[in-house]
């Protein structure tokens, strides 16, 4: 039983941290219709930042995560506005199938250009945060998972309540739901969807920093995280913020409670089987209240 | 403004793509990489689509090998390995052949099986007059390759894959494996866990295995864990995990709770990072007794620091052994370090032995025919510790025997060991039937008292 109380300790923690990378794709899917197959790739880039700003500038781990949140926030917003904005418009009301294509591109070349840099092997940053732990009773909770936790829980609702009480996320909403209503009521889309993409990217730079704390970097990090973001994004429901919570906190209890009663690799068997039977009968989400 | 800075995002996008298509032989920047002379002197060295006709005054040989791929850093310490052999002993060419030049063809691997194939098959079309072929790394590669040197009679000598499948064979006369393999590595650990046993003054009989889940896990899993089984131990946690894992917290929780006395690993570096950052964090003091991997690499050591102490590890080669073997090996590893700034590891050993098997096969075969050079490795019995193929592993020798001397297997050279290796003060320390603190450190303090 201890081990079972144990493991859903470590799938909260572990889970807010796969939910804050989910998050981003989630939006950029929910706002544009686009899925940004670059996410992990992405993802990899702002972790070596991170790892580089850590280990060669000596910045806090933690600090740094501001910092990679604004670059990621510029590289977001520059990539949509002069990359895939002039595709989405190229594709006018079709579901941007040239965005998906590009964006599994440019994942690859990013890929690449890792592993030509920095070449192919993991680096762990050694931060005074790492390896820490806090003992409750007999439990073991990580120090760096839980800091990671409560920060990717915060951003995540920052972003939530971004969403539901500004002018800027009422927009961001009304373009998500209809594009060409939102555009007659006179929302600026491109700017809308540069905002979008920004946003997608700032939370996905604080949580390469977060990751940085207690998982190696390497060039091929980046597959893992998206994997467990599609399997998130499906099972929170896409565009939800909440739903993006809720589904990685779910995946982050279901690898951790099936790699104790059975292995790591059946953990992830299971969470696949997961992803088929939401996308089979219920494929708007968990948190969906659409009918199928 | 927009245009302009449009037309700069897409160029450096282009550049990208350009940039991704350098060999990462070229564009590395390692430090090993950086001082490894371009060519060796002692071998010119073709391009993959090299078409030079070979003539009696050359020597061909095939080298596959992962020049670009995650296993890109493990390709070029082997071929670094390989070139340094052939200053160091063939700069004269091969004698019994009027001194003849060696002249290396080079195919990318990539660490893909279904890559290697094509590679092999372009290299051995395109090269009718090569005597054979070294490499690959990996036993998924070498599994791959070995049928189609079988096929078109090129004598081909394994330069780094120790899972046995690679030669269990009956029909392989054309493959020849100089290193060890998983089966001896198994009763070396059988072994070395009851000298630990002795050492802990305990009863030290519960096992457990964290291993990746493919080939080479499954074959550590296996090998080892009916190896501790026969010999009366018991396996308590056995875990298997897809490579590139994001948390091993589940398996430690169960080491812990089992109170296991070792837990044996089969872990790329990714993994291996991990693994042993999350013992350290869990407290999980059960010590990690791992088959190479991700534990070899120099960067487990310089990304862990103290955490990575005491750690033991199978190991093909040991740095420290090499000082022991002979003085010319000493000597060897001292100008090794110097000229190219860190020490020598398995793969430096791996690809050194193989090359050194193949000039000496053609050297006695005194002749360019692939059958008298798959002869001559056959007939392969080097036992002189002076001897340049065994130089860097310290072997007792080198002779390919077939069935039951070597687990059945078919060309696999009888006096391949392994060695345990222990890292202490951040160096692998060769730690192989050790009986005192003075050489293992056993009993370690626990991650409490560190």
């Amino acid at each position: 039983m201890f081990l079972y109380l144990q493991s859903i300790i470590d799938g909260v923690l572990l889970g807010g941290v796969y939910a804050s990378i989910a998050v981003g794709l989630s939006l950029a899917f929910g706002v544009m219709r686009i899925i940004n197959w670059a996410h992990g790739a992405l993802l990899m880039a702002g972790m070596y930042f991170s790892y580089y700003l850590v280990t060669l500038a000596g910045i806090d781990v933690y600090v740094s995560a501001i910092i990679a949140a604004a670059a990621m926030f510029a590289v977001g917003y520059l990539l949509q506005k002069h990359l895939l904005h002039r595709l989405i418009t190229k594709e006018k009301e079709r579901e941007p199938i040239n965005v998906l294509l590009f964006t599994s591109g440019l994942g690859t070349v990013i890929t690449s250009v890792a592993l030509i840099f920095f070449g192919g092997d993991s680096m762990q940053a050694n931060t005074p945060y790492t390896g820490k732990t806090i003992l409750a009773g007999d439990f073991i909770i990580s120090q760096t998972k839980l800091i990671a936790f409560i920060i990717a829980l915060v951003a995540t609702l920052a972003l939530y309540f971004f969403i539901q009480r500004t002018e800027t996320g009422r927009a961001l909403r009304a373009t998500s739901q209809n594009r060409v209503i939102a555009r007659l009521m006179g929302i600026n889309e491109k700017r809308i969807y540069c905002v979008a993409m920004a946003l997608s990217l700032a939370i996905l730079g604080i949580s390469s920093s977060l990751l940085v704390s207690f998982y190696p970097v390497s060039n091929t990090v980046g597959v893992l995280f998206s994997f467990k973001s599609f399997i998130i994004v499906v099972l929170g429901g896409k565009g939800s913020v909440l739903g993006c919570l809720l589904g990685g906190i779910l995946v982050g209890i279901i690898e951790k409670i099936g790699g104790t009663m059975f292995n790591d690799s059946i953990a992830q068997l299971m969470l696949f089987l997961l992803f088929v039977l939401i996308l089979l009968f219920k494929p708007s989400g968990l948190l969906s209240k659409e009918k199928e | 403004m927009k245009k302009v800075l449009s037309i700069i995002l897409v160029l450096v996008l282009f550049i990208c793509v350009f940039a991704s298509c350098v060999p990462v032989e070229n564009a590395n920047s390692s430090p090993s990489s950086s001082t490894a002379p371009e060519t060796s002197p002692a071998a010119s060295v073709e391009n993959k689509n090299g078409s030079s006709s070979g003539s009696s005054d050359t020597v061909k040989i095939g080298i596959m090998l992962p020049y670009t791929g995650s296993s890109a850093k493990t390709g070029e310490l082997m071929q670094t390995a390989i070139d340094l052999y052939l200053e160091k002993y063939q700069s004269n060419g091969i004698d019994s052949l009027g001194g003849a030049k060696i002249v290396l063809v080079k195919a990318d691997t990539t660490g893909s099986p279904e890559v290697a194939i094509t590679e092999m098959e372009r290299l051995i079309a395109e090269n009718p007059d090569m005597v054979g072929i070294v490499g690959p790394y990996q036993s998924g590669v070498a599994a791959s390759t070995v049928p189609i040197a079988e096929k078109n009679s090129v004598p081909y000598v394994i330069t780094g894959a120790t899972s046995d499948y690679v030669m269990d064979d009956d029909n392989i006369k054309y493959t020849f494996r100089p290193t060890l393999t998983n089966s001896v590595i198994a009763i070396d650990v059988v072994k070395f866990i009851a000298n630990l046993r002795t050492l802990a003054g305990t009863d030290f009989a519960k096992i457990g295995f964290v291993c990746e889940a493919t080939d080479w896990g499954a074959s550590v899993r296996n090998g080892i864990g009916k190896a501790v089984e026969a010999a009366g131990m018991t396996v308590v946690v056995d875990e298997t995990f897809d490579t590139g894992a994001s948390d091993f917290s589940s398996s430690i929780n169960k080491l812990k709770s089992t109170g296991c006395d070792v837990v044996v690993t089969a872990q790329y570096l990714a993994d291996s990072l991990l693994f042993t950052s999350q013992m350290q964090e869990y407290n999980c003091d059960v010590p990690i007794l791992a088959h190479g991997g991700g534990y070899l690499v120099s960067d487990y050591v310089t990304s862990l620091g103290n955490k990575a102490e005491y750690v033991m590890t199978t190991s093909g080669f040991g740095p420290d052994l090499v000082d022991q073997i002979s003085d010319t090996s000493k000597q060897l590893r001292a100008e090794y370090i110097q000229r190219f700034g860190e020490d020598m590891t398995e793969y430096t050993a791996f690809g050194w032995t193989s090359i050194a098997v193949m000039c000496d096969a053609i050297e006695r075969a005194g002749s360019q025919d692939r059958e008298a050079v798959r002869e001559a490795l056959a007939a392969t019995n080097i036992t002189d510790t002076n001897h340049p193929a065994l130089a860097l592993m310290g072997y007792k020798g080198i002779k390919f025997e077939s069935g039951d001397s070597v687990f059945g297997l078919s060309n696999q050279n009888i006096y391949a060991t392994s060695v345990m290796l222990q890292i202490q003060d951040g160096k692998y320390k060769y730690i192989t039937g050790a009986a005192d603190d003075s050489i293992i450190k056993f009993p370690f303090p626990k991650w409490s008292e560190r």
